[in-house]
């Protein structure tokens, strides 16, 4: 799929993004646990999981699926409603709508809810993601 | 659970050494190589104080010390909020702790900092049954 240059003014709340699907590799489960040390919580129900932050992952990658974002986009809030452990080896079916935008203290943000569904169709959790735009746009630099 | 969630009771902390070997393996993990991780230069043309840690580093922590806290139900029942505050320059150790504010539902406060005491991230978790 050809990306989109993400630019702010073309942004709009009610745009969809998705479906996007995202295989939980084990290698990437491996190097997320590696990066954290995060040894917790390896199995449940005699399957092995993932971290469930994790799922930050594939819900920035539903939006970046269709935008080229700008350098510098920064991370703002993250909220998680967890249902279902995320599976190692799972395909989550990932959906997200842009719930807002908005200008406060000079700063663009805009808000992402997302959605993920596991290949058993259970739903394994629900998102929002908030980022700040930047206000500089630095790709028409050379660095 | 691991421990006797009462109202008072801290979780954690959880440590991390935020270091550039952490950062390139999460940003490989997460396929997001936005290059005000890894680039002074272009972090600085941004208002940042120089190359800094992605935010859900921290957040990660957050959810070690979650899963290791709450078990199994913490991936069924979990509901978390982060803000984050500040960011975490490369090289930084971060903290992570809980504090139990009820029991019922059973709900926590968040907070991630820097052994400097810089806050980088607030926030809350819920078991919502």
């Amino acid at each position: 799929m050809t990306r989109i240059r993400q630019d702010w003014d073309q942004m709009r709340v009610g745009q969809t993004f998705g479906p996007f699907g995202y295989v939980v590799r084990p290698e990437v489960v491996e190097s997320l646990r590696s990066a954290i040390g995060d040894e917790e919580l390896v199995e449940v129900d005699g399957e092995a999981v993932a971290p469930a932050m994790l799922l930050t992952f594939p819900f920035l990658q539903l939006i970046e699926a269709k935008y080229e974002p700008p350098p510098g986009v920064i991370h703002a809030g993250q909220e998680f409603d967890l249902y279902a452990p995320v599976r190692v080896g799972a395909v989550l079916t990932c959906t997200g709508t842009i719930t807002d935008m908005s200008r406060r203290r000079n700063r663009r943000y805009y808000s992402v809810a997302s959605e993920a569904v596991d290949d058993r169709g259970v739903l394994v959790a629900r998102s929002r993601t908030t980022a700040v735009y930047p206000e500089v746009d630095l790709r028409s630099r050379d660095y | 659970m691991t421990t006797d969630l009462d109202v008072g009771v801290t979780l954690g902390p959880c440590v991390l050494v935020v270091d550039q070997q952490v950062v390139a393996r999460y940003a490989d993990a997460a396929d997001d190589h936005n290059p005000i991780h890894f680039d002074d230069e272009v972090a600085r043309a941004l208002g940042l104080p120089g190359a800094i840690a992605h935010g859900m580093i921290s957040g990660a922590l957050i959810g070690r010390l979650l899963a290791a806290e709450l078990g199994p139900q913490w991936v069924r029942h979990g509901r978390l909020r982060l803000k984050f505050v500040r960011p975490v320059e490369l090289g930084s150790t971060v903290v992570a702790r809980g504090w139990v504010t009820s029991t019922e539902p059973l709900s926590v406060e968040l907070r991630a900092e820097t052994a400097d005491g810089v806050l980088a991230i607030t926030g809350s978790a819920m078991l919502e049954m």
